[in-house]
């Protein structure tokens, strides 16, 4: 059994030495001390992002509620103004309205007396019609001078 | 066929096509002898110095960028970094901080000497109780180092048990000091064993291959592929296993129990 052949113990015990303590030292001094450098960096990092990501996170839900009131501040302002802008219409509507009828039964009542005045002065007018064509009806069937004033007063009998 | 297989049997290892042993037998490359002390360099040191070279490589290489996305390498070496890490963190606790670095390279060390030997014509160093005495008794007087620099002598306190009754004291004493005496023979000898017993059961079955010749080599075969498989397994879990323990004697030698 080589493992058992004393001979070899020292040659293999010194070299184990010298390729640990190598090793040693190339790892604690120069190695390890980088490895551990970018793993605590890399975990800064993290942890910075995680916490800048929580913020942006708070932030982002605050202006959610703020753009939720102002959304419902806004829809309340809203609807105040279309009722507003309703009422306005509708008193306005009113106003125009009663303006409209009082012109229409001014104009109506205008109308009427034209109509009066008209029929007045139509009827005055037919009686002078016929008074001058019943004159000249006469004048041309009979052959003497006929009274006019007697046509006149007989018309106005007729009337 | 069946009577080579006989004769093969019966005149042992030298007619065997592989001598299962012949695999660890330590050849000196270079004769150095300085003071007396015979210092060769042999295939055990080549192995141990090509793993060294392959870890420092490894990475020195991938911690020269250094990004904080790291590379497929610069992985490699974090993922082995964390998972030693936690070992010692889990074992140890925050005051393992300052052992972890040898911890890491004991891990690495054992874990490529390990895995080295699983390459075919490799050598496996740690198949030698040599190195891995020598490993076990670094740790061993270490952690012993420390448990009395921590705790004075009351580290002596560490053989004797919590809530026993008097009359027992002597014996379980005793026994505490025995288990404490015998950690770095357990420690070696579970590695060292390990390791030379997976290498020569590959041996032993690659030489059925030869003897059972085409028609019968198949399964031999066979149970090798699945054998390199589970050897790949131990190499890494006894490195692990090594790792741990250290960390446990540590954990001992730091706050007693």
């Amino acid at each position: 059994m080589p493992q058992l052949d004393f001979s070899t113990f020292l040659p293999q015990i010194f070299w184990l030495c010298i390729s640990l303590s190598f090793l040693y030292i190339v790892l604690s001094r120069y190695a390890l001390p980088r490895v551990s450098d970018v793993i605590e960096e890399r975990k800064d990092i993290i942890a910075q992002d995680i916490d800048s990501a929580k913020e942006y996170s708070e932030e982002s839900e605050k202006t959610t509620e703020e753009l939720n009131l102002k959304l419902s501040e806004a829809k309340v302002n809203s609807q105040n103004l279309i009722n507003k802008s309703l009422q306005d219409i509708k008193e306005d509507n009113e106003i125009k309205k009663s303006s409209l009828i009082k012109e229409i039964n001014n104009e109506i009542s205008e109308a009427e007396g034209d109509i009066k005045e008209k029929k007045e002065t139509a009827l005055d007018e037919i009686s002078s019609i016929s008074e001058s064509l019943a004159v000249e009806m006469l004048e041309n069937l009979s052959v003497g001078k006929i009274d006019k004033e007697k046509v006149t007063s007989l018309s106005k009998i007729d009337n | 066929m069946a009577s080579s297989d006989h004769t093969g049997d019966q005149h042992g290892a030298s007619s065997f096509p592989a001598d299962p042993m012949h695999q660890f037998e330590i050849k000196r490359l270079l004769d150095i002898n300085i003071a007396g002390f015979d210092i060769s360099f042999t295939n055990s040191a080549l192995f141990m110095l090509i793993a060294v070279f392959i870890i420092s490589f490894t990475t020195i290489i991938s911690v020269r960028k250094n990004s904080i996305i790291p590379s497929r390498m610069q992985s490699i070496v974090e993922l082995s970094y964390e998972f030693v890490a936690d070992m010692v963190r889990q074992n140890v606790g925050s005051q393992g901080k300052n052992y972890f670095p040898f911890i890491f390279t004991l891990f690495m060390f054992v874990l490529f000497l390990n895995m080295l030997g699983m390459i075919p014509y490799g050598f496996t160093v740690t198949s030698h109780i040599a190195v891995t005495f020598a490993l076990a008794m670094l740790i061993f007087i270490g952690v012993t180092v420390i448990g009395f620099i921590k705790h004075g002598l009351g580290f002596f306190g560490f053989f004797v048990p919590k809530g026993v009754p008097i009359f027992m004291l002597p014996l379980l004493v005793v026994i505490e000091v025995i288990s404490y005496f015998t950690r770095p023979i357990s420690l070696s000898v579970r590695l060292f064993a390990n390791m030379m017993a997976g290498h020569t059961m590959l041996k032993v079955f690659s030489g059925f291959v030869i003897l059972m010749g085409f028609l019968g080599g198949w399964l031999p075969l066979a149970v090798m592929v699945a054998f390199t498989g589970l050897e790949i397994l131990i190499a890494f879990l006894q490195a692990y296993v090594f790792a741990i323990l250290t960390c446990i004697y540590l954990n001992d030698a730091l706050h007693m129990h």
